[in-house]
């Protein structure tokens, strides 16, 4: 196992690369001008909601303009390198290892998101990276070499990083967003950041890109890094009052939202008739208390062990939701004619309002905070068959870690029929996070950039903290926060 | 310089088990119109029948026409004029041995002074001309742009079949050739081989007085084309099968038999010279089945000049069990296909009803008339009710006419292959 020292990690598709490589194995990026500077080498730059059109729709390489990086050979800004019909799933798309983003990493205009895509080289005329091929063997048949995100010889297609995302920020938080079975492109996106101490601190976002819009697989990914920057900032608590607190956290998910939206204009192009949009769904997870808030239909749920006080926390934006509000029975409404129509969305052309449903909850027994979107919902809408379906895979044998979750609940949909995009993001709360903390989880090394800086600048006194030092017993604490009109209590 | 662009329209969605992709690639040219071709030069020969059968009008009318094609060929062209019939004359240049003269003002009056000595006589061996033409074009490099003009107004009755096919086969690569029959008397099927080999167009044109403003336009056509030798190249995967490969507009030309190998799994198929054009292609490709979930790549249908791809569209294919996917077929593979479905049936039923087998004929024209109607194609339906009596255009009940005039035929064998362009 090699140490974080001797690997480059991708800013592209974070795949771990050799110390000196130049191009990435996985993707063919560009490490010398694309690298993610070594964590806590660079500081955050600065986070200017303004500066997201730097993510705009070219899909040029990993390249910001850091100063005295800047290469030499010109950039392409190619004729786009995407093919008409965008990638689709394939059964041998691999995994990313897990990792974080370190918030140096994730600054806007540091790294577009476009660069998730298929970097490879494409046959023919007016190329850039003509001079220096990029040559990966294909993973399928062995003998030949993806050209235009295909083998050369087989056919096979290079598997898309996008297609399928994972982050881990630390062992109690993890997340996973895969395309499905029948979509073209992933169009959701999720971005997490945690302090490694189980139920210290942490931020979660799922954004679900709308079909049918342009470059909405780019928007979402950068809506959600967009917000999980502001959301990962510390959160003034105040007196140390509760009522406080949540009003700050409030504040903060309206706030993120609001970056979340700049960034998805930030990546529209002007006077596209088909501007992307994608729904918000984020939490702040603050002590044993998680504020939450969402626009659209992702969801949030809270999820404790067992059989008792599942919840949905969110309140979709759907004409499912308003069928539902007006009595028609759930099941009926969310598979009736314009059910996956949402009524608030972020992009060019979202509503006015923008005021995201919020509520919050106490993680006062062992569960899960589970952020969702409607790829994985569709399938499993009520929370307390959630919490079934979740008790099933724990008794089943599956560790209570939140990457295991995630990929089960993703793998649940895919054979559901995987129908749309799946992203799950879990938190967990309980007695068991505490050993799982202390097993080594891949990107946990990458990962503890972010949740240090948080941590260096931002004691919080929220109730929680208290016993965040002792996560073993948390089953049995309980908070101060009874008042909490979003409290449950299992 | 020219710029090319390829587009690929298909259902990529495969059932499970299926193993067939039909995909049409749509190339578009831009900035390929130039009288200079890229590589340099370019060569015309125009051909003229002057068998006895043209007569003293028809020898007049080809002159004229000659002239009207002259007229039209850029000044620095390689040209040279044959005159056919049982044998191929150089009329011009005035030489033992096959060359060409380079275009200026002196040449064209020469030339043009040259075909007022057209003289109708003797019989018709087309292979004899095309034969002569391919001596010209030796004479001129490789690298130019090399098309003829044939006319002729009789059926090949001077040499055996064989000689003809012989003929075509030895000109194919070297040039290519519009040919245009003028009147009734000579065969549609005999002219249409000698243009599909030598990648060219065939008409029909009526009256011996409309030839010049025929020639004219070809010529005008042919001196748009700056691009001189395209190839159409199709990468399939290991083990897969490239079922066809079709032009099919605008018009329709099966060059499956084309292939040359470029590598094992990527064969060339000629296209011959490009203007400022749009063409599409049916390419069928058949794969290994995989499992339900999985994609991959059929092919790659590429443009390329030389060893130079220019552009590239990708052929999909990706199985899934969702029969709301793999059940739609796409609108430009229906539309075309139901286009070579309908050249076929027409062409076909012609060749039937000229062997006497009436039964056949009818069926096949009435086949026509349907597919004509159910795809809104009005022109061919109207050509259609020149030949037979519609009873029932929608069930493709027809009657063959007692009279019909031959010409009407042969301009409904001629349009069979033009295709009617499918929208995106």
């Amino acid at each position: 196992m090699s140490s974080p020292a001797e690997t480059l990690t991708c800013a592209a598709c974070g795949a771990a690369n050799p110390a000196g490589s130049a191009f990435c194995e996985a993707c063919g990026a560009d490490l010398v001008s694309g690298a993610a500077p070594g964590a806590g080498g660079m500081p955050p730059a600065p986070a200017a909601a303004g500066g997201m059109p730097t993510a705009a729709p070219a899909p040029a390489p990993a390249s910001g303009p850091p100063p005295a990086l800047v290469p030499p050979a010109p950039m392409p800004v190619p004729p786009a390198p995407r093919m008409p019909g965008a990638p689709a799933p394939t059964a041998t798309a691999t995994p990313i290892p897990a990792r974080a983003v370190p918030p140096a990493a994730a600054a806007q205009g540091e790294e577009s998101p476009l660069d998730i895509g298929w970097t490879g080289v494409v046959p023919g005329r007016a190329n850039a990276y003509d001079a220096t091929p990029v040559l990966v063997p294909c993973g399928t048949c062995g003998a030949g070499h993806y050209e235009d995100g295909y083998c050369d010889q087989c056919g096979a297609k290079q598997p898309n990083p996008r297609d399928h995302l994972e982050e881990t920020p630390s062992a109690w938080v993890a997340g996973v967003s895969d395309i499905g079975r029948r979509h073209e492109r992933n169009e959701d996106a999720l971005a997490l950041a945690a302090r490694s101490e189980p139920l210290s601190f942490a931020a979660l976002v799922v954004c679900d890109g709308v079909s049918n819009t342009t470059d909405s697989d780019v928007a979402s990914l950068a809506a959600a890094k967009a917000a999980r920057q502001v959301l990962e900032q510390p959160v003034s608590a105040g007196m140390g009052v509760a009522e406080a607190a949540r009003a700050a956290a409030y504040r903060r998910l309206g706030e993120a939202v609001a970056a979340a939206n700049q960034a998805v204009i930030g990546a529209t192009k002007a006077g596209d008739p088909a501007s992307p949009s994608c729904t918000f769904t984020g939490a702040i997870v603050d002590g044993r208390t998680a504020h939450v808030g969402n626009v659209g239909d992702s969801r949030i749920y809270w999820l404790p062990d067992g059989s008792q006080g599942a919840r949905q926390l969110s309140t979709d934006d759907s004409v499912a939701a308003e069928r539902i509000a007006t009595g028609v029975e759930r099941k009926v409404a969310e598979t009736g004619p314009m059910a996956h129509s949402i009524t608030r969305w972020l992009g060019i052309d979202a509503p006015d309002d923008l005021t995201p449903h919020t509520a919050s909850v106490d993680l006062d027994a062992p569960g899960w905070l589970m952020l969702c979107s409607d790829g994985l919902w569709n399938y499993c809408s009520e929370a307390s068959e959630l919490q079934a379906k979740i008790g099933e895979f724990m008794s089943g044998g599956m560790p209570p870690e939140p990457l295991a979750l995630g990929r089960a609940l993703v793998g649940f949909a895919n054979n559901a029929g995987g129908a749309d995009n799946i992203t799950v993001a879990l938190l967990r709360v309980g007695g068991d996070t505490r050993t799982s903390a202390a097993t080594p989880v891949a990107g946990t090394t990458t990962a503890a950039a972010a949740p240090a800086e948080v941590a260096g600048d931002a004691p919080t006194a929220s109730p929680g903290q208290q016993s965040a030092d002792s996560a073993g017993d948390l089953a049995g604490s309980s908070t101060t926060e009874g008042e909490n009109d979003g409290a449950i209590h299992g | 310089m020219a710029q090319f662009t390829a587009e690929a329209f298909q259902n990529q969605y495969l059932a499970d088990g299926a193993t067939d992709v039909h995909a049409i690639v749509r190339v578009d040219a831009t900035g390929a119109a130039s009288t200079m071709t890229s590589s340099g030069g370019a060569a015309e020969v125009i051909i003229v029948d002057t068998s006895g059968s043209m007569g003293e009008r028809g020898i007049r009318e080809g002159a004229a026409a000659a002239t009207a094609a002259l007229q039209e060929i850029a000044d620095g062209t390689a040209f040279a004029v044959i005159a056919g019939n049982h044998l191929a004359w150089q009329v011009y240049p005035t030489s033992p041995v096959p060359g060409t003269a380079s275009m200026n003002p002196q040449t064209r009056a020469a030339a043009i002074n040259a075909v007022r000595g057209f003289r109708a006589d003797g019989g018709t061996a087309m292979g004899q001309w095309l034969l002569a033409a391919r001596q010209v074009f030796l004479t001129v490099p490789d690298t130019y742009r090399k098309h003829a003009i044939l006319l002729t107004d009789g059926a090949n009755e001077h040499e055996t079949p064989d000689q003809l096919t012989w003929a075509i086969q030895s000109c194919m690569g070297a040039y290519q050739a519009d040919c245009r029959g003028v009147g009734d008397r000579w065969q549609v099927d005999e002219v249409r081989r000698i243009a599909s080999a030598l990648l060219g167009t065939v008409d029909l044109i009526p009256r011996p007085e409309e030839m010049s403003e025929e020639f004219r336009s070809l010529m005008r056509a042919s001196m748009s084309r700056g691009i001189a030798n395209a190839e159409l190249r199709v990468w399939a995967p290991a083990g897969a099968q490239v079922l066809f490969v079709k032009q099919v507009s605008p018009n329709l030309e099966d060059l499956t038999t084309r292939r040359r190998e470029v590598n094992p799994l990527t064969g060339a198929y000629p296209t011959g010279a490009w203007s400022d054009e749009s063409r599409d292609y049916h390419v069928a490709v058949r794969l290994p089945a995989k499992s339900v979930g999985q994609e991959q790549l059929a092919a790659r249908v590429q443009l390329a000049i030389g060893e130079e791809v220019q552009a590239q569209a990708l052929v999909k294919a990706l199985w899934s069990n969702d029969d709301a996917l793999t059940a739609r077929i796409n609108p430009q593979v229906a539309q075309y296909t139901g286009q070579a479905e309908l050249a076929a049936a027409i062409q076909d039923g012609l060749a039937a009803k000229a062997a006497g087998r009436d039964d056949e004929a009818t069926s096949k024209l009435g086949r026509a008339v349907q597919l004509a109607t159910q795809s809104g194609n009005e022109e061919m339906t109207t050509r259609l009710k020149k030949v037979v009596e519609i009873d029932n255009a929608e069930t493709g009940t027809v009657r063959l006419k007692k009279q019909v005039e031959k010409l009407d035929e042969m301009a409904l064998d001629t349009a069979s292959t033009k295709t009617q362009r499918v929208r995106k």
